[in-house]
Order: structure tokens, then C-alpha cells, then sequence
């Protein structure tokens, strides 16, 4: 089956997060495509290439990458959401004339179109808050 | 996006207004959804009643006033606008209380909606 | 046949998807639902669906013994089965 998941759950303070991350390895484990992973809300800082994880915890963004890496899933942050958090790529930097982006090249930045895409194409949706 | 092989989509709010970003980014989504689909449902349940609460004023606090968003609703054609009874008795809120263009379902039709939907958005 | 997920402590939310759930829907206790779960065990008395609860969730914090005996633990794997069975798939918060 195709997945999408909806992540709203803070990325760094919330166990949500963590638990999508263990979901979609799960599903690719039981020969699912996990399509399209959708950041929203608070759970768009799992994006940010500027996180510095303490060496005995889990760097949910580098394990995100791994995911994309291996399964060919998009993972994609709100562009709302994430423009109001100070999460930027550099055509968003651009356009907004600030000097510095932060977006990790796994993900992509999106419109909430995409989400309702994945609604539409998915056979599944799971929503983690 | 081809709409003949429409799902049939609900986007259920539980979040109250104003305390966090939760409930503007419901509606947001609300509102982008409305754009790529011909019929969609929105369900405010638990606390995401408290969205429809009649004269919020935000005129001293300078904060978007999210009844105004709600506002918006029929003319990104979303009809479907459903209230669930049991949580706006439980917080003695009753029709009047309540902004215009929403219907009061209960329990019951609120489990049907859930369960004939093929995707649900929860906020 | 819906799955519904409590990933909260909340007991307003566990209230509130019993409110909505029928006998042949189930019922996933995650994350911090698991409190939800050990908190609230008595108002799941008149659900006659299906209760799972996430093994490793119930474990973190130490409440393995305490999972209720119509409440079945399982593996994230489990989680996706049930997924595969179910739609659509209801977060409650």
C-alpha cells in the first residue's frame, strides 16, 4: 500500500516525531511505499540542518535523510508553517532577503496542496500529533 | 488533480483558538483543501469547539482574530461545517453561542462521518 | 472498521474517541495514551472493540505489568498491520 503521514508533533520535544520515523521503517519493512511524509505546524523544525543532536540521543533529521535515501520518500515541510518558525531554503531566503537558510536537503519545502494530494493518492493516512 | 476519483476527506479540529497555532493552521488547511477537492467535511470536536464561539474580539490584543478566518469558509465553498453536540454540551456552549453556518451532530453522526471517510485529517 | 489512535495523556481525548468508536473499530494506545490507558482502564468497560497498546511505549515508562488484560501489547510491526486492516485511520488529542 502507499502511505502518506501527517507529522504535527514538535520534532525535538515530542515523542510523535520519533514515533512516525519508527512507523514508516516499519511499513517500509512490510513492503510499503511511505510516498510522502508531511511536516506541519511545530513538526517542521525536524527540517532544520542546524540541529546538534547530544551525541547519545537520536538525530531524527539525519535518520529522516536515511529514510528518503533508501525508499524514495518525499519529505516535505509546510511553507506557511515553516516560514513563520525561521525555517528557509535558500529560494525562500531569497525571496525574502534574509542571509541564511536552514533547510536540510532531504526535505523540500511545499504548499498545504501537497498534503491534500497525498490524501487524495494515498491509500492510507496517518496523522501523529 | 483529477476530482473523479475523489476521497472522501475530513478534516477534524480539536484544538482550541488562540493558546497555540494549532487551530489557525487547522483552518489554513481547511481553507487549502477546500481549493483542490469539491466537497470536504470539517468536524470540530472537544476542545476545537471553542473555535466557534460567537464574539471573539481581538480588537485590545492585536492577536488575528480566528473567527474571521472561519469567516471565510463559504466562499471557499465549504458547506460542511458539522459542531459535535456532546462536547458543545459539555462546555454549556449552546446554538447561539455559536457562529453562523455550522450544524450540530450527534455522537452517532459523528461516528457515521468518521467511518465513511476514506482519510482523516486530525489538528 | 476505523483505528483510532490516543497519543495523549489527556483522558478528555480517550473520552472522547470511546464517544466515537464502534465494536468493530480498534483502538491503538501510543506515546503518552499509554497514561491514558493505565489512568483511564475503567471507562474502557463499555468498548467492545478491539484495545492494542505499542509494547516499547508501555516499557519506556515502566507500565508493561500494568496493561490491562483485554488490552493487547504489540510491535510498531503490529501497528502497520493493523493500518493495513483498518480505515480510516482517527487521531484523537
Amino acid at each position: 500500500m502507499n502511505y502518506a503521514l501527517l507529522v504535527l508533533s514538535p520534532a525535538h520535544s515530542s515523542q510523535g516525531a520519533r514515533s512516525a520515523l519508527l512507523f514508516a521503517r516499519a511499513a517500509v519493512a512490510r513492503g510499503h511505499k511511505i510516498e510522502r511524509v508531511f511536516f506541519y505546524g511545530d513538526a517542521v523544525h525536524a527540517a532544520s540542518a542546524l540541529i546538534v543532536a547530544p551525541q547519545d540521543e537520536v538525530d531524527l533529521t539525519s535518520e529522516w535523510a536515511t529514510l528518503v535515501a533508501d525508499n524514495g520518500t518525499e519529505l516535505l515541510v509546510c511553507v506557511g508553517a515553516s516560514l513563520r518558525r525561521g525555517l528557509l531554503d535558500e529560494t525562500e531566503a531569497k525571496r525574502y532577503s534574509k542571509s541564511q537558510y536552514n533547510l536540510h536537503p532531504a526535505f523540500e519545502i511545499a504548499g498545504l496542496g501537497q498534503l491534500v494530494e497525498a490524501s487524495q493518492t494515498c491509500d492510507r493516512l496517518i496523522t501523529f500529533s | 488533480m483529477p476530482e473523479l476519483t475523489q476521497k472522501n476527506i475530513v478534516i477534524l479540529c480539536q484544538q482550541p483558538p488562540y493558546g497555540s497555532a494549532t487551530a489557525r493552521e487547522g483552518i489554513e488547511l481547511c481553507l487549502a483543501a477546500s481549493v483542490y477537492l469539491s466537497e470536504l467535511k470539517v468536524v470540530f470536536t472537544g476542545d476545537g469547539v471553542w473555535q466557534l464561539v460567537r464574539g471573539q474580539d481581538t480588537t485590545n490584543s492585536g492577536n488575528k482574530q480566528h473567527d474571521k478566518l472561519l469567516a471565510a469558509f463559504p466562499l471557499y465553498d465549504i458547506d460542511l461545517v458539522y459542531a459535535d453536540q456532546s462536547a458543545l454540551d459539555a462546555r454549556e456552549l449552546s446554538p447561539g453561542n455559536l457562529i453562523d453556518g455550522v450544524t450540530a451532530i450527534s455522537a452517532e453522526e459523528l461516528a457515521a462521518i468518521l467511518a465513511n471517510a476514506e482519510q482523516v485529517l486530525s489538528l | 472498521m476505523t483505528l483510532h489512535l490516543i497519543q495523549h495523556a489527556d483522558s478528555a481525548s480517550l473520552e472522547n474517541c470511546l464517544r466515537h468508536a464502534g465494536a468493530k473499530d480498534a483502538v491503538l494506545f501510543l506515546q503518552d495514551g499509554i497514561y491514558a490507558l493505565v489512568s483511564g482502564k475503567n471507562k474502557l468497560e463499555n468498548f467492545h472493540g478491539q484495545l492494542f497498546a505499542l509494547a516499547d511505549d508501555l516499557a519506556d515508562r515502566g507500565l508493561t505489568a500494568r496493561c490491562p488484560e483485554h488490552v493487547q501489547p504489540i510491535a510498531v510491526d503490529g501497528f502497520v498491520e493493523l493500518t493495513e486492516s483498518h480505515s480510516p485511520c482517527v487521531s484523537w488529542r
